[in-house]
């Protein structure tokens, strides 16, 4: 799932470290968040919009294949 | 428990080769210590202080641990019965650790045991009847 967390994050010129810290989880989560390797639970997502004062859904896209 | 196995050697083999558990059980235990400060999954594991993503990956060495270790039961018992030796350790071993299983199963698993019956049925844990789902109730 593709996601704007590294987007959001350079956009606020934090450090993997620095928004690990105010999201409380470790580096190597924001790390895999970022990378999509995992998906955080609905409490951390949640916590991740309000971080970033946006809805869930405008930061983590799902991707979906459309046949036609 | 390192301290008690080595006692546990001291006792069947003698204190040298009790000494030699002991140093290696403190080597162990050092490792695992410095290990727990360093900034990594490891150490946030060993280190006691997991968060969500590192309690998953706990949970995954943990299972990949035991089916090693149960391989290695079950190969030990195979060449044990070929030697002809007691592989009783090794049915206790797979007895609890299916035992365990179980138990796990039920513990972590949800349980709901009623019978789910039709529309307009009454649940065994409900007093009114279970009606279709309907936006509109709200």
């Amino acid at each position: 799932m593709r996601n704007q967390v590294r987007e959001g994050r350079v956009h606020r010129g934090l450090s993997q470290a620095e928004l690990a810290e105010a999201l409380g989880v470790s580096r190597q989560t924001v790390i895999s968040i970022e990378s999509g390797r995992y998906l955080p639970s609905l409490p951390l997502a949640l916590r991740i919009g309000r971080f970033f004062g946006m809805p869930v859904e405008r930061i983590f896209d799902p991707e979906e294949e459309v046949s036609e | 428990m390192g301290s008690a196995l080595a006692a546990a050697v001291g006792v069947s083999r003698g204190w040298g080769a009790a000494s030699g558990v002991e140093v290696a059980v403190l080597l162990v235990a050092a490792f695992v210590y410095l290990l727990g400060g360093s900034d990594s999954d490891a150490g946030a594991v060993l280190g006691n202080r997991p968060d969500e993503r590192q309690v998953l990956v706990r949970l995954k060495s943990q299972a990949l641990a035991m089916k090693v270790m149960y391989l290695g039961a079950l190969i030990g018992w195979a060449v044990t019965i070929a030697l002809k030796g007691l592989y009783w350790p090794f049915d206790l071993i797979f007895s609890a650790g299916g035992l365990a299983y179980l138990i796990g199963l039920r513990l972590y698993g949800t349980h709901d045991d009623r019978p789910i019956g039709p529309i307009g049925s009454t649940d065994a844990l409900q007093d009114s009847p279970r009606e279709p789902y309907n936006s509109m109730n709200g």
